[in-house]
């Protein structure tokens, strides 16, 4: 094949073709065309999530139990949490795992990247075993760590007594319930890790030897041209912890389990395992009160939603945006 | 003409979609003049297969009426009972829910279908009986109860010299006694320990003659309440530390296995129900174990106990209850009840087979029997606003046991939030 006809071919693939007479809006047909393969996921949409989201909203202002029709009740919903103390503790603790459990997660993350990022041998096997704990299921994981963080007969508290260390009664004392849900968080950074180790890959080699050439060591490459190389993708998982904190659940559900499983209690030892979303759970299908249920889950929402935008708004001091 | 053919046959589908989708729901009438009607159990396991088997066994002793038995849980029969037809005809649950669950009108009236049925409400334990009325109607009918008793390791209070404790100053003596505490302060046994705290420490306030609920509203700071834990907290939380008890208890294996602290001798003596004539000789063959009467405050209070009850119910939205009545009628007749309380080994319901033979076979099961003719049978929940206060007696037990906050403080915490149910 000619060269003028493998460009013609090229142009052919790669130039988009104007559609219709004039203008950049596509035609009618091709319109109705997008339209018509967007109409399912719009229909799903629109069923399963727009209208029961804005349902919720409307829930949150009435008392509502699942069985009879929802009764208009205007803030009271939200009057009887602000005066609720469980729904303060509940609060409390989620911020407690957030505040603690973002950090440790990036921080981890990135450290692990950078080791994997390390030309070692066997690296793609390393690489492997770090997303391991990601394929299982986090029901699995959570009794896994149960028995490791048992006082009497777990391997943790073997270890850290056989190195001399104190050894908390992780799943029995109010004050080791929440770490203990953080460990267990911070054993599913497979995810994050990966995703940082291919934003290292994509830093460019130059910049490194620029700044080794001009006398920088590790730690300055790594403060002066990693960090602000990765700063985007970092903005990105910050969000997306954060709110996978926000929301937690599983988590906390099978570490405060009671031994009998009779307990209609989820907040393990004094309640301080009782994250928000798992009171919102007890709110809304133990007590079913739907409407205060709801209305937890629209102040989660705006939580959610102020704190992202903090994130954002901070980003413009530390995100490096390439010049944009 | 070739548009309003694809109409008609996208109509044509949607209708064969929906006709595919009616057949699945809870009822059918075949040409046969068979209803087919559904079960929706919350039985797991080797309950589940008793419940197949009386299932078998009412489907093979009459033609006119199928039923199908279905595995579910709460949160699925809640959303099948929201619905304005139900994917269910009869279904089981726990007594406390039924006044909550009647007031929402989710549970269809029985008495005129039990009155069709020829059940005599008259013959079942008086206050599981209690339990499935709300403003007088019944909602829901018991069909196995269940009841508390001191358990005991026979061998090792024996051994020990200590009798059996019937009140509750010499359950804490026992206790102490049959303990052993290494020079570390580390607990290696306990002489009384919790299978429920739960379900322990609602006992311990109604074996003082307290009372934790009555028609007035909820009452946990009831004086004899909070004095029967109180002295609770003094004399086994204080006494072994609450944090050697939060490490001992860390080390007990699953409730009612192998490795149950009570059947590999950590705890000698409990307060659980009838079921451990089942568990027991399967996990701890060798374990004499016995029963006696939960210690009291006082001769008066003997034959204390906290009852619950297993019950049967009609969704509101199930459209053939005559036929799911029939069956629970069934389900209830003495022979059928006896037959399903040997083989889940639990408690019947009905006062007139608490003396059947076929429950000699189940070692120590006779004190659970007895306990249902006391005037102390304890119940706890049916009212709207159980679920949060268990909720938060939960929470109040767990803090005592904890040692984080005085029994006082705990209980009137939970009063506090208490004030704020129902809105």
């Amino acid at each position: 094949m000619s060269p003028t006809a493998l460009r013609a071919m090229a142009s052919d693939v790669v130039t988009p073709r104007r559609a219709g007479r004039t203008g950049s809006r596509p035609a009618r047909p091709a319109r109705r065309h997008g339209v018509a393969f967007a109409l399912p996921f719009l229909i799903g949409f629109a069923v399963f999530s727009a209208v029961p989201i804005g349902l919720t909203a409307y829930y949150s202002f009435t008392s509502f139990n699942l069985f009879q029709s929802p009764v208009w009740v205007g803030v009271d919903n939200y009057n009887a949490l602000a005066s609720d103390s469980r729904f303060w503790l509940s609060l409390g603790n989620t911020a407690y795992l957030t505040v603690i459990g973002v950090p440790l997660a990036i921080v981890l993350s990135l450290g692990g990247a950078l080791i994997l990022n390390l030309p070692v041998r066997g690296q793609p096997l390393y690489r492997a075993l770090v997303y391991v704990p990601v394929l299982v299921p986090v029901v699995v994981s959570g009794y896994l760590f149960r028995w490791i963080m048992n006082a009497e007969y777990g391997i943790l508290d073997q270890l850290l007594r056989a190195v001399g260390l104190p050894a908390p009664n992780w799943l029995e004392s109010p004050d080791w319930g929440k770490p203990a849900i953080i460990l267990l968080c911070l054993w599913g950074i497979g995810g994050t890790t990966l995703i940082y180790l291919a934003a290292l890959k994509d830093v460019p080699a130059e910049l490194y030897e620029a700044a080794a050439l001009d006398g920088a060591g590790a730690v300055r490459r790594f403060i002066y041209i990693t960090l602000p190389s990765i700063s985007q993708v970092t903005l990105f998982q910050v969000i997306v912890t954060m709110i996978s904190f926000l929301q937690i659940f599983t988590q906390p559900y099978i570490m405060a389990q009671d031994r009998s499983v009779t307990a209609s209690s989820y907040g393990g030892p004094a309640n301080s395992m009782l994250s928000y979303t798992v009171y919102l759970f007890q709110t809304g299908f133990t007590y079913l009160k739907m409407g205060r249920a709801s209305a937890m889950a629209w102040i989660l929402f705006l939580i959610t939603l102020a704190a992202t935008a903090l994130v954002l708004a901070s980003s413009r001091k530390w995100v490096h945006r390439d010049g944009r | 003409m070739l548009k309003r053919r694809r109409v008609m046959a996208t109509l044509a589908a949607g209708a064969i979609a929906i006709g595919s989708l009616t057949a699945c729901s809870s009822t059918t009438q075949s040409s046969s003049g068979t209803t087919e009607i559904t079960f929706a159990y919350l039985w797991t396991a080797e309950g589940a297969k008793t419940i197949e088997s009386m299932i078998a066994k009412y489907n093979a002793s009459q033609s006119a009426i199928k039923v199908v038995g279905v595995p579910t849980d709460t949160t699925k029969q809640l959303a099948a009972m929201s619905a304005s037809k139900g994917t269910f005809d009869v279904s089981d649950e726990f007594g406390s829910d039924v006044k909550s669950w009647a007031e929402k009108g989710i549970l269809a009236p029985l008495d005129g279908l039990l009155a069709e049925q020829g059940v005599d409400t008259g013959d079942f334990v008086p206050a599981a009986m209690s339990q499935m009325k709300y403003e007088g109607a019944i909602y829901s009918m018991p069909v196995l109860v269940h009841n508390l008793q001191l358990i005991y390791n026979q061998d090792e209070l024996s051994s020990a010299d200590v009798r059996v404790p019937s009140t509750l100053s010499e359950l804490y003596d026992a206790n102490d006694a049959l303990s052993s505490v290494s020079k570390s302060g580390k607990i290696e046994r306990l002489g009384w320990g919790f299978s429920s705290e739960y379900e322990s420490m609602l006992l311990l306030g109604w074996a003082n003659g307290g009372e934790w609920d009555t028609d007035a509203g909820p009452t946990p700071t009831d004086p004899k309440v909070v004095e029967a834990l109180t002295q609770f907290q003094e004399r086994y939380v204080d006494k072994y530390g609450a944090d050697n008890l939060a490490t001992f208890r860390s080390g007990f294996g699953d409730y009612l296995s192998d490795k149950d602290p009570f059947y590999t001798g950590k705890l000698e003596m409990i307060l659980d129900g009838e079921w451990h004539a089942s568990t027991a000789p399967t996990h701890a063959p060798k374990l004499n174990w016995g029963v006696s009467g939960v210690p009291v405050a006082q001769s008066s209070l003997a034959g204390t106990t906290y009852m619950y009850s297993s019950t049967l119910f009609i969704p509101t939205n199930s459209t053939h209850q005559k036929e799911a009545a029939a069956f629970i009628a069934w389900m209830l007749q003495p022979t059928q009840m006896v037959e399903l309380s040997v083989a889940m080994v639990n408690l019947p319901s009905r006062l007139s087979v608490l003396d059947d033979s076929a429950f000699a076979e189940l070692k120590n099961f006779t004190p659970f029997l007895q306990a249902l003719n006391s005037d102390h049978l304890k119940t706890f929940g049916g009212k709207t606003y159980s679920a949060e206060y268990q909720a938060d007696l939960q929470a109040a037990f767990s803090e005592i046991l904890l040692g984080t906050k005085t029994a006082k403080q705990a209980l009137a915490d939970v009063a506090d939030r208490a004030a704020s149910y129902g809105k």
